[in-house]
């Protein structure tokens, strides 16, 4: 850089500008050999004009209309005006020998100054305000010996932005309705600033969502025409309100999304349509701006109603996490870590990230909390780059209804709600570990747990009921699947009015035959375990084949606080074709 | 008023600028953002006060209930989040000179009280590095649960990375019955050997690769090598903190040279006072007979009363390959009966399904009796 005719910078009231400054003597020219910057003079009048004649020259400043050569000489003046009376310092921008634009420093508070600036349309998008930023910067905190530059524009001016993010400005925040918006009324005004001692390159990436591919659907940014043309339903009001937008205040979620990429914050992709180009939903990762959590981010995603059960999220999850993983140089974003957390009654949101490979790291109890005051729990998942996503997929274990003489073995639904709370059962409370029955009063969210256990794939559950009456009179499952042992353990209850009728054995023969069919679970060795005296259950398990392997001593405790005994069982799928005796 | 006999939480002053430390270690990489240097002092103190002016946040000076003098920090932030009213996140600090003294401790149950009791919340939830064991304590002795590690999400000065353990604490927890205190592992010395503690130090004495004996018999990460001996002392002593484990080392009593290893573990399962036992030796303590004398003692230990420094346990179990008889032998000595065994139930080191073999030992059993020691013991 080169600066020119310096003389007596006094620190002046705003410590800032020469006293008693000559203009155009005293005004120094910066420059970078590209970019120069100097007082301003009369030639530069007629692209004055122009600029303010640029319509997006006027949605940001304001200026005023019509602007003519008067006008332009009434802003020459004042800029001479206050370099005389040291109360802020105007360069012209000069590039190829012409104005290309203005820029300036005001005085703000001792050691502080406000930056702003502006451009001829013909010099935008070339990084010539960027460039004489730098100058300026440089000149008033190396020259001038200023502490603090402030920044503001109008909430939407990117331009503007970018120019204060090239130059490691940090953004304090946002003032509502304090700016001519772009065709009347107010918009919020942005502010930063920018301190000596701080480097001067941005602090953080500006995010922007690259154009991603994926056969029918693909991954590009929002632009203003993808306004929702569905009404948020109640899983996306519910999971996800504030990050899917609605066709009301689309503008204002899109604003917010774009500042979001540009603070480093977040990258937001519209799900669109490959063939029709219509947004379908979105996907974003987010909280990539912590240092403490630098390498990592978030995810979240939604679909319109229409678009779901095509497998649409599937695809852009695996697009997401391609992009998300790839290294830096090429083109991805070299992250090594990527979590989200769903509400566990989003069955559908936990069904993309499990099978997607996603596994989940555990359970919070008590969150998130909603507008209507109701709670619910959250599972959170995470993937890493160094994790093997296909070994980790899971999906639930299909299940098939089961035909007995007397019985129809099905999932548990809705109707299974019992008309009231358990009554105690003092057999099932000496007997098990925990209350096995659903509760009357809560029963949804039993079911939402039940479903939960599902999608990981490793345990299968059916309602035992009455053929004729369809009524529940149990349960039973197969749990520990999925493992290299292809065992699984079986475990049942029945309620104390279905029991003496054999129709434990009966459910437990049609579970076993599916778990040992090349067609069901096909799995080589089933296991239980009975609290040993429960005379009814191990009978039950020896009429369908099991043979007891062992019994110990002392070693569980029931949910009634007794202390007591349990008896093993195993059968074999060999045993159980009768290729071998037990 | 939050105040012990000992410390008093209160707001921060401007004058205690005085007693403002630059952070030790420690801090700087535990507590980077919460602790504040003389010179950011002011600006730090200021931004706390907005935080608290806009009802984000409420922060406490741990102060000496006697000289005032600030010793530590505590604060209950994100109370403003979308989403989580009624929750808040707990983070701390000491000053190192204030530690090992319980104080956190004080702290975080004035602030637990404070929380559920006077501000009406339903939950509190921290998140600690997980290398950073003492703070664990702190949560764990205050009855939060943990309920979750996400791996490698912490980026660390110097590009590396780091394990983040959560823990959560609701109003409606039982959390005396929550709370837990790390078990210790005692020293016991015997003929020859001498059961101890593992340290850091031991890595360089154990093997770089698992050996074939150890490949056949014991489940997958059992035993310890070079590389993996940081991790697996890490989550050692994780158990350890957690009330769930008793590990020791079995040493050479004059060398001090790990011979190889004894546990107690899964502490509580099944009922209460229950817990199993898992061992191996290495190549250098084998056929020596180590192992009887280390069982006899841990048994001891284990079944010994709380008051007299044992674990309080009525039942010991164990699990072995089916094959395995050196194992079974060790385990009949120390007057273990097999109650049971079974086919393709066991994973073995190296990948094969083979059949177990499954022991127990009650306290109220006559070892003397059940105990069928052969005549010459082997491992």
């Amino acid at each position: 850089m080169l600066m020119v005719r310096t003389r007596c910078w006094v620190p002046g009231v705003c410590g800032l500008l020469p006293v008693m400054a000559v203009f155009p003597d005293d005004v120094p020219v910066l420059t970078d050999g590209v970019v120069t910057l100097r007082a301003h003079c009369e030639s530069d009048l007629p692209r004055i004009v122009q600029f303010a004649g640029d319509p997006r020259s006027t949605a940001y400043v304001p200026l005023p209309s019509p602007y003519g050569r008067g006008q332009a000489r009434e802003f020459f003046d004042t800029v001479r005006a206050k370099w005389e009376s040291g109360t802020g310092g105007a360069w012209a921008i000069e590039v190829e020998g012409r104005w290309a634009g203005s820029i300036n420093l005001i005085p703000r508070a001792p050691g502080t100054a406000e930056l702003g600036y502006g451009a001829h349309p013909d010099v935008r998008g070339r990084g010539v305000v960027t460039a004489a930023a730098r100058l300026l910067v440089a000149h008033g905190f190396d020259t001038l010996g200023l502490r603090t530059l402030v920044w503001r524009a109008a909430r939407g001016n990117w331009a503007s932005r970018r120019v204060a993010w090239s130059l490691g400005f940090t953004l304090d925040g946002m003032w509502p309705a304090t700016h001519h918006a772009p065709g009347g009324g107010a918009t919020g005004t942005w502010f930063g600033h920018l301190h000596a001692s701080e480097p001067r390159e941005p602090r953080l990436p500006w995010r922007e969502p690259a154009v991603l591919d994926g056969g029918r659907i693909g991954l590009r940014p929002w632009t203003e025409a993808d306004v929702p043309d569905e009404p948020l339903d109640r899983p996306l009001s519910r999971f996800m309100l504030g990050t899917a937008p609605a066709a009301d205040g689309f503008d204002e979620w899109l604003l917010g999304r774009r500042e979001r990429m540009a603070g480093g914050e977040a990258i937001v992709w519209c799900i669109a349509d490959t063939s029709t180009g219509r947004a379908l939903g979105g996907i974003q990762l987010f909280r990539m701006h912590l240092p403490m959590l630098r390498g990592s981010a978030m995810l979240a995603y939604w679909l319109q109603p229409s678009a779901r059960g095509n497998g649409h999220l599937s695809a852009a999850l695996d697009l997401v996490v391609a992009h998300a993983f790839a290294p830096v140089d090429r083109g991805g974003l070299g992250l090594r870590r990527i979590g989200a957390h769903v509400d566990v009654e989003n069955l559908a949101s936990q069904r993309v990230l499990r099978t997607g490979g996603f596994r989940s790291l555990g359970t919070v109890t008590g969150l998130p909390v909603y507008d209507d005051g109701s709670v619910s729990d959250e599972t959170e998942f995470e993937l890493l780059a160094t994790d093997d996503r296909d070994a980790q997929r899971r999906s639930a274990v299909p299940l098939p209804t089961l035909h007995t003489d007397r019985l129809v073995l099905r999932g548990w639904g809705e109707r299974d709600a019992p008309a009231e709370e358990p009554a105690p059962d003092a057999q099932a409370a000496a007997s098990m570990g925990i209350e096995p029955r659903p509760p009357a009063a809560s029963y949804r969210r039993w079911l939402v747990h039940e479903r939960c256990e599902d999608l990981k794939g490793d345990s299968v559950r059916w309602c035992i009921t009455h053929r004729e009456t369809q009524r529940p009179l149990g349960s039973i499952s197969v749990r520990g699947l999925g493992g290299p042992l292809r065992s699984g353990t079986v475990g049942y209850w029945l309620y104390d009015d279905s029991r003496g009728r054999g129709i434990a054995g009966e459910a437990l023969k049609a579970v076993v035959a599916h778990a040992f069919s090349p067609d069901g679970l096909d799995l080589l060795r089933l296991d239980a375990a009975t609290v040993d005296g429960n005379h009814a259950s191990m009978l039950t398990l020896a009429a369908a084949g099991f043979r007891q392997y062992g019994q110990d001593h002392g070693s569980f405790t029931a949910f009634d606080g007794s202390t007591t005994d349990t008896a093993y069982f195993e059968l074999l799928a060999t045993e159980h074709r009768g290729e071998e005796t037990p | 008023m939050l105040e012990t006999e000992e410390i008093r939480l209160r707001p921060w002053r401007a004058d205690d600028v005085r007693f403002v430390q630059e952070p030790d270690d420690a801090s700087r990489l535990m507590a980077t953002r919460m602790q504040p240097t003389p010179s950011t002092y002011d600006g730090w103190l200021r931004d706390r006060q907005l935080s608290m002016t806009a009802g984000a946040a409420l922060y406490w000076c741990i102060a000496d209930a006697e000289s005032d003098e600030p010793l530590g920090y505590v604060k209950l932030a994100r109370l403003d989040v979308e989403f989580t009213r009624g929750n808040a996140e707990l983070g701390y600090w000491l000053y190192p000179h204030a530690r090992g003294r319980g104080l956190m401790r004080q702290a975080v149950e004035l602030v637990r009280r404070h929380a559920f009791e006077d501000l009406g919340l339903h939950r509190l939830q921290a998140g600690t590095d997980i290398s950073n064991f003492a703070s664990a304590r702190v949560l764990r002795r205050a009855g939060f649960r943990m309920w979750g590690v996400e791996r490698a999400v912490l980026a660390r000065p110097g590009g590396t990375r780091s394990d983040a353990l959560n823990w959560e604490l609701l109003a409606s927890d039982d959390v005396d019955a929550q709370r837990l205190a790390p078990l210790v592992v005692p020293t016991l010395e015997l003929d020859g050997i001498r059961l101890r503690a593992w340290r850091d130090t031991d890595e360089a004495s154990l093997p770089t690769e698992v050996d074939e004996l150890a490949m056949r018999y014991l489940p997958a990460a059992a035993q310890v090598t070079r590389t993996s001996y940081a991790g697996w002392l890490a989550r050692q002593r994780r158990s350890v903190d957690a009330a769930d484990a008793v590990p020791w080392c079995i040493a050479d009593a004059s060398t001090d040279e790990p011979l190889g290893s004894i546990v107690v573990f899964h502490i509580g399962t099944g009922t209460a006072t229950s817990a199993e036992v898992g061992y191996w030796l290495l190549p250098a303590g084998r056929g020596r007979g180590l192992l009887s004398a280390a069982m006899d003692a841990v048994v001891s230990h284990a079944f010994s009363d709380r008051i007299r420094g044992g674990l309080g346990l009525t039942r010991l179990y164990a699990e072995t390959d089916l094959e395995n008889l050196a194992s079974q032998s060790t385990l009949r000595g120390a007057g273990f009966r097999q109650w049971g065994e079974n086919r393709r139930a066991h994973t073995a080191a190296d990948g094969r399904i083979t059949d177990g073999a499954y022991f127990e030992l009650l306290a109220t059993d006559d070892r003397e009796v059940s105990s069928m020691r052969p005549a010459t013991t082997g491992s």
